[in-house]
């Protein structure tokens, strides 16, 4: 069955791969639109900006073994340019948006395009107060009062792209048959900060904000590379999170998580496990390496006032762990921060967070991680 | 003479329980070797200082397990004696979904297992839910004579107080519903010592007073107008039979989450095996063989690095039996 | 041994039958009455599992009410018409529940408990099949073996709940055998329901009638069936039943 729906969407995609008509798309047709902002993908593998003529095509595509799917969308410039209707396409700058994840919403704020959301799922997890405070007045409409995306909430938000993760990808398809347009959007599998961080260039081209989405990503690539030449590489290792009940859920050490804290000079505990996927260890597990790794990073959600304290008296072998004797757990509260959605486009700071709890920064006021106490 | 003939079963059991307890503290995802595992349980130290606290959660476990395991079993002999009926069980009949729906209130009402009022709190809602339910059985049971509506009966309580608990879970906050999912996994992991002082003290008293019923129960297998005649107090044993079983079940559902399978294949394969007819064999043979199974469950959890949930693996040993000694047991006369 | 003094039975805000005066002697003693007079109810309430009564029931002279249940059970054993019993049991495990009354706690089987299941064993010729599992007996060794367990419970009175409803021809011949057998080898007051009218003056010595709400004890075997006709308004006298 899963075989089959893949293979009717690569068949998709082969007609989608046609779907221009009457252009001879050429590099000088290119050159023509010279006052064009254009953006170059330097990082990301998981998607692609095509220039033709009138229209800017976006591909997104998984890479690596574990999934397949690919999608593409026309952004539609000029409104004579005849496109297949079979093909999907939009016109820019007057896109409403409803977003499956709350980090598609942290790049349209980011590009001052929140206004433009008209849905979204997980409403009530958004824990920024200004993001809320903008979507509650447009009275944006929850996609999912479940784990599922329900259909009529999304009729009901009348969106002209619904921004949808790739996995389910028969559902994405039973979306366009519903007349719902969607674009798959997989910027949490890409293997670095950086390469995440570049989809803002697709927002950017979705938005109209080509330049300041190149901008920004200029911004951050510059801070955040400084930030990673400066850390000193140290021997010192850490350890994630916390377990849920008796399993312990690890990164993998290919995770971009992992790599941003190794960017700021730590070693992961379990980089020679090898496999992208998150790995379950047991409690004893960990208990047994918490006493030798240096720094112990915990990203959960917990009260405002959590401690050290309450932290050991969660279980109290953590205070045998080396990490919490020598106070060096970094504590990201997600109950506090908006780390799962401003987090991704905002990896310098979160990398200076890190560099100052790990004493390489003398001054520096955190944001997201902090030394518990 | 009978008695005797049981002997080598039982001992077999109590070998098995002390073979499992003791690989149970010996293996495990952290590597130690025999002395060392030694050394720490006779209040040594050992190399790595969380060693201590890995041996300690192995030996809290493996008790759970055992008392858990045991608890669950005779609470399950008693119903099906008492019912008649070779399927009951604590979770057929609903009693666990009752102790369920009591956690459910006061979990994602927000009070945790933390704290002591939490802990409190959460064993008499649990026992509060499974003696309802089984009240409810009870009147039901005088109306309907036949056991198959009983344990249809039984099934419905169950779904109805899962619906319940989803309902419930539209008012809870995020940490509340997952700390609910989590526990309905089942585990017999994370009891703290207070905890396991608790735990244990309820269920060995509890399964003392058992032997109280070794009589109504040994009378209760001809019915209850028998046992009326051979001179067991119904009223009073009824009520005796409801306090224990719910109580036994409420407590293991509170700490360990709804272990489905023991309470029911234990029994069913004991009362199989067992050539006495008294249940002062039969109960404490139930209880070893539930330890048993119970810390033989957990073992493959613990092998598995607790990928395995608990209910899983309990389902995959205790399925065929029930399976089995239905074959076996299908010329018995199941309803009165 | 049983006596029943203005006794008055009622089941709800029914009243079931009244009795004056009876005194009930060791032996034999069959119940007769028509379908719903209240013959079960007597017996509950003389196992003292039904409260709806006034007036007195004793047995020896001390009354029902002043038995706890453990002490009924030294003096009162029942057979109903149906038995089930939930376990692999053997007849032989089911005779010893017979002892349950007299045993400890912990249900301890002394050699005395044996010594008398063999006893009956070998008093009521159970030997065939009294090691079979109970559940695969026939209907008739069934009722054998709860009788032997009632004998068992070695109490002076033994009532019997139409203990021949489900059997045939030959086994309630070999029914009746039996308890002759048990009357003549205890000194037992054995009381039983029925409604077989031709067999009464062959077995018993008294009948307990009841009908138009009135429970009467009639002790001249001779006069059994042309009471029990002429108090039915029957007229046949070739039925053997009623």
């Amino acid at each position: 069955m899963r075989l089959l729906v893949r293979f009717s969407i690569f068949s998709l995609i082969l007609v989608l791969c046609a779907c221009v008509q009457h252009t001879n798309s050429t590099e000088n047709d290119i050159s023509n639109q010279a006052d064009l902002e254009k953006v170059a993908v330097q990082y990301a593998e998981g998607f692609d900006i095509l220039y033709e003529e009138g229209v800017i095509k976006i591909v997104t595509q998984s890479f690596g073994k574990n999934a397949f799917f690919k999608d593409s969308i026309y952004v539609r410039l000029d409104s004579t340019v005849k496109l297949d209707p079979v093909c999907k396409t939009i016109e820019q700058e007057t896109i409403r948006f409803a977003c499956q994840s709350s980090t598609h919403l942290a790049f349209l704020a980011e590009l001052n395009h929140l206004e433009e959301v008209v849905g979204l799922c997980g409403l009530e997890y958004v824990n920024n107060p200004e993001i809320s405070e903008v979507l509650k007045k447009n009275l944006v409409v929850e996609l999912c009062m479940t784990d599922q995306v329900q259909l009529e909430n999304l009729y009901q938000s009348n969106p002209d792209l619904f921004l949808i993760y790739p996995f389910g990808s028969a559902e994405s398809n039973n979306y366009n048959d519903k007349g719902i347009q969607t674009l798959l959007i997989s910027e949490y599998l890409e293997k670095s900060q950086l390469a995440r961080l570049e989809w803002i260039k697709l927002f950017g081209v979705l938005t109209g904000r080509t330049m300041e989405a190149n901008d920004y990503f200029e911004e951050v690539e510059t801070a955040y590379l400084a930030l990673k030449t400066a850390a000193t590489k140290t021997e010192k290792t850490f350890i994630m999170n916390l377990p849920f009940q008796d399993q312990w859920f690890m990164p993998s050490s290919k995770s971009v998580g992992v790599e941003l804290i190794e960017d700021a000079g730590l070693q992961y505990f379990y980089q020679d496990e090898l496999g992208t996927e998150n790995k379950t260890h047991s409690s004893e597990q960990v208990w047994n390496d918490g006493v030798e790794a240096d720094y112990w990073v915990i990203i959960a959600r917990r009260s405002a006032d959590y401690s050290l304290e309450d932290l050991i008296n969660e279980e109290p072998v953590y205070k045998e762990f080396l990490s919490v004797k020598k106070h060096q757990v970094i504590f990201c509260n997600t109950n506090q921060v908006d780390y799962f959605s401003k987090g991704a486009i905002e990896p310098h700071v979160i990398l200076k967070d890190l560099c100052y709890a790990t004493g390489q920064i003398d001054s520096h006021e955190p944001q997201y991680f902090f030394l518990l106490e | 003479m009978k008695v005797r003939s049981d002997i080598p079963l039982i001992g077999l059991l109590i070998l098995g329980i002390i073979i499992l307890f003791w690989m149970n503290l010996l293996f495990g995802d952290v590597r130690m070797n025999t002395e060392d595992v030694f050394n720490l349980l006779t209040g040594g130290t050992a190399e790595n200082s969380a060693w201590s606290y890995i041996v300690e959660s192995r030996l809290y476990r493996s008790l759970v397990a055992v008392l858990a395991g045991g608890a669950l079993g005779i609470s399950g002999l008693i119903l099906q004696v008492f019912f008649r009926n070779p399927l009951a069980g604590p979770g057929v009949l609903g009693i666990t979904s009752g102790a369920s729906l009591g956690v459910a209130v006061v979990i994602l009402g927000g009070l945790t297992m933390g704290s002591v009022l939490g802990n409190v709190g959460i064993i008499l809602a649990g026992i509060i839910g499974a003696v309802v339910v089984l009240f409810l059985l009870l009147f039901i049971s005088k109306y309907i004579r036949n056991s198959v509506t009983l344990l249809v009966s039984g099934l419905m309580f169950g779904y109805f107080t899962a619906a319940l608990i989803n309902v419930l879970f539209l008012w809870a906050n995020e940490t509340d519903t997952r700390e609910y999912v989590v526990w309905g996994l089942g585990s017999f992991e994370g009891l703290s010592s207070t905890e396991l002082a608790i735990f244990s003290s309820l269920i060995i008293v509890l399964s003392f007073f058992c032997f109280l019923l070794v009589k109504p129960l040994n009378a209760l297998v001809a019915g209850t107008a028998y046992a009326a005649s051979l001179g067991i107090n119904v009223k009073s044993t009824r009520l005796l039979i409801i306090l224990i079983t719910g109580i036994l079940a409420a407590i293991v559902t509170v700490y360990c989450g709804p272990v489905g399978f023991i309470g029911i294949a234990v029994p069913q394969l004991i009362r199989v095996l067992v050539k006495s007819k008294n249940h002062a064999v039969i109960l404490p043979a139930v209880f070893i063989a539930g330890s048993f199974l119970a810390l033989g469950a957990d073992f493959i959890v613990r092998m598995s690095s607790n990928t395995l949930p608990l209910n899983t693996v309990t389902a995959i040993v205790g399925a065929p039996i029930i399976v089995w000694v239905i074959i076996k047991m299908n010329r018995i006369n199941v309803s009165f | 041994m049983l006596a029943f003094n203005q006794l008055e039975i009622k089941v709800g805000k029914r009243h079931l039958f009244a009795a004056e005066h009876l005194n009930i002697t060791n032996g034999i003693v069959a119940l007769v009455g028509r379908n719903g007079t209240g013959k079960s109810t007597l017996l509950k309430t003389i196992m003292g599992l039904h409260d709806d009564f006034s007036g007195e029931i004793s047995i020896n002279g001390k009354a029902l009410e002043m038995f706890q249940p453990a002490e009924l059970a030294k003096e009162i054993a029942i057979v109903y018409s149906k038995s089930a019993i939930f376990g692999s049991h053997s007849g032989r495990d089911v005779l010893m529940l017979g002892r349950l009354p007299y045993q400890n706690v912990f249900a301890k089987e002394t050699t005395a408990d044996r010594d008398q299941v063999n006893q009956i064993i070998a008093l009521l010729q159970l030997e065939n099949f009294i090691d079979e599992e109970y559940t695969v007996l026939s209907d008739g060794e069934k009722q054998l073996i709860m009788i032997g367990r009632a004998v068992v419970q070695n109490t002076p009175i033994i009532l019997l709940d139409e203990p021949a409803a489900f059997l045939d021809l030959v086994n309630r011949h070999k029914l009746m055998e039996v308890l002759q057998n048990i009357a003549k080898s205890t000194n037992k007051l054995i009381l039983f329901s029925t409604h077989q009218v031709d067999i009464l003056p062959k077995v018993c010595h008294a009948v307990l009638l009841i009908d138009k709400n009135r429970l009467q004890l009639i002790e001249e075997p001779g006069s059994f069936k042309s009471t029990i006709y002429e108090s039915f308004g029957i007229n046949n006298l070739e039925s053997d039943e009623v």
